[in-house]
């Protein structure tokens, strides 16, 4: 059961600091990616580092950016880590609906934290879908 | 243009590997010139690196925004562009070579490093001479696209007076020499690109002095803040929701520098 969830950058400290407001009630830790790695920079390699340094620590990732799932070589490492991901449908959801699409499917979220990867799903405003990598 | 460039009449150099297999190329000898030599060392280049800079990425549009001109433009410059001269349908081809298709993402990084080029010099040089000069290089540094690799930074300039004086072309319109040398239009061109392991890997859009680049690496190709690499379209979108700089900079990572940067980078 994963217990931890590494929040991209781009949804937001707002998102992370409303998941954790509740980490009594769900068991779910948010940590935002700039606290975690503050230097995004430093390792000049690409998004692979901080996804497969995030796996390692045993953390779902959430992400605005869908195109990980994609063919390329975030996907791969992801896949060969055996990660768990979640991924918002838009890039351009307000602050809201990010955390409407997390919330909206907190079902189905829970059921991919309590099993293994690689898996991904991709959270809409009224739903989500399945990905297999 | 690597292809092209075959067809130019120039000094081919045998290149019976494909340009990956070569790698970037670096010049060891100044006296080379015109002996049997090679004037370049060979230097292997990181295939994933080189594969990410050629993935398709973005639309017309998209590029379009990126290096100040309509999407049209870039799609007229990439794809090619029939047209009626004189009572005669005139094919301009493509100055660029699309990596992917018009169909789905139709440009590379790679691709938007070559359109900033051309945008940079459209007043300077005619597009076609640009063009057969990148593929003049493509040829005497042994590499499909010149523009993705450090030796173009580095011996570009003397590359593109070598072409201009064997092919007669002026390069750089004679009204402006004054003003633009050929080798200006290289570094200028080059001036705004970070290289890695030999590769162009990022590329400062406006300047360096503003914090935004698009960089192969990271955010599938999207521009980010240069030191937080945070998507500049998530800082917009919270300025749209109404939050000032400060709050930007506390939801996303980014600092405050970075955000007006984005911001204003937007708004022009």
């Amino acid at each position: 059961m994963i217990t931890d969830l590494y929040v991209e950058n781009g949804v937001g400290r707002r998102v992370t600091d409303a998941i954790s407001i509740f980490t009594g009630s769900h068991g779910i830790t948010a940590h935002f990616q700039h606290d975690v790695h503050p230097a995004m920079q430093i390792a000049q390699e690409g998004d692979e580092w901080w996804i497969e340094d995030a796996v390692a620590r045993g953390w779902a990732i959430l992400t605005q950016d869908k195109s990980i799932l994609q063919q390329g070589p975030e996907r791969e490492v992801l896949k060969a880590a055996g990660g768990t991901l979640f991924a918002l449908s838009r890039a351009d959801f307000p602050m809201w609906e990010k955390f409407r699409c997390f919330a909206v499917s907190w079902p189905a979220v829970s059921a991919m934290l309590a099993a293994s990867g690689p898996q991904a799903m991709v959270l809409q405003k009224t739903g989500h879908e399945i990905r297999s990598l | 243009m690597g292809g092209d460039a075959q067809g130019l009449g120039v000094r081919a150099t045998g290149r019976s590997e494909s340009a990956r297999e070569i790698g970037a190329l670096r010049r060891i000898c100044g006296e080379c010139r015109g002996s049997e030599m090679p004037l370049y060392t060979r230097v292997r280049v990181d295939e994933r690196i080189e594969q990410r800079a050629k993935t398709p990425r973005y639309s017309f549009t998209a590029a379009g925004q990126l290096v100040g001109r309509p999407g049209s433009t870039v799609k007229r410059w990439t794809a090619g562009h029939t047209r009626r001269h004189q009572g005669a349908t005139v094919i301009d081809p493509p100055l660029i070579r699309m990596d992917g298709t018009p169909e789905s993402l139709p440009l590379s990084f790679l691709n938007l490093l070559e359109l900033q080029m051309l945008v940079r010099y459209r007043d300077d040089a005619a597009l076609q001479s640009i063009r057969k000069a990148l593929d003049y290089c493509a040829v005497e540094l042994q590499v499909d696209r010149p523009l993705l690799t450090v030796d173009f930074k580095v011996h570009g300039g003397e590359l593109f007076t070598r072409f201009s004086e064997e092919h007669d072309d002026l390069l750089v319109n004679a009204t402006r020499a004054g003003q633009t040398t050929i080798e200006d239009v290289v570094s200028q061109a080059t001036a705004n690109i970070d290289y890695a392991s030999e590769l162009a890997q990022r590329w400062w859009v406006v300047s360096r002095d503003v914090p935004i680049v698009i960089d192969s690496r990271l955010a599938a190709g999207r521009p980010v803040t240069a030191e937080t690499a945070v998507r500049i379209d998530a800082i917009v979108s919270r300025a749209s929701e109404g939050l000032g700089v400060d709050e930007i900079a506390y939801d996303t990572g980014a600092s405050t520098a970075e955000v007006e940067a984005a911001l204003q980078h937007a708004a022009a």
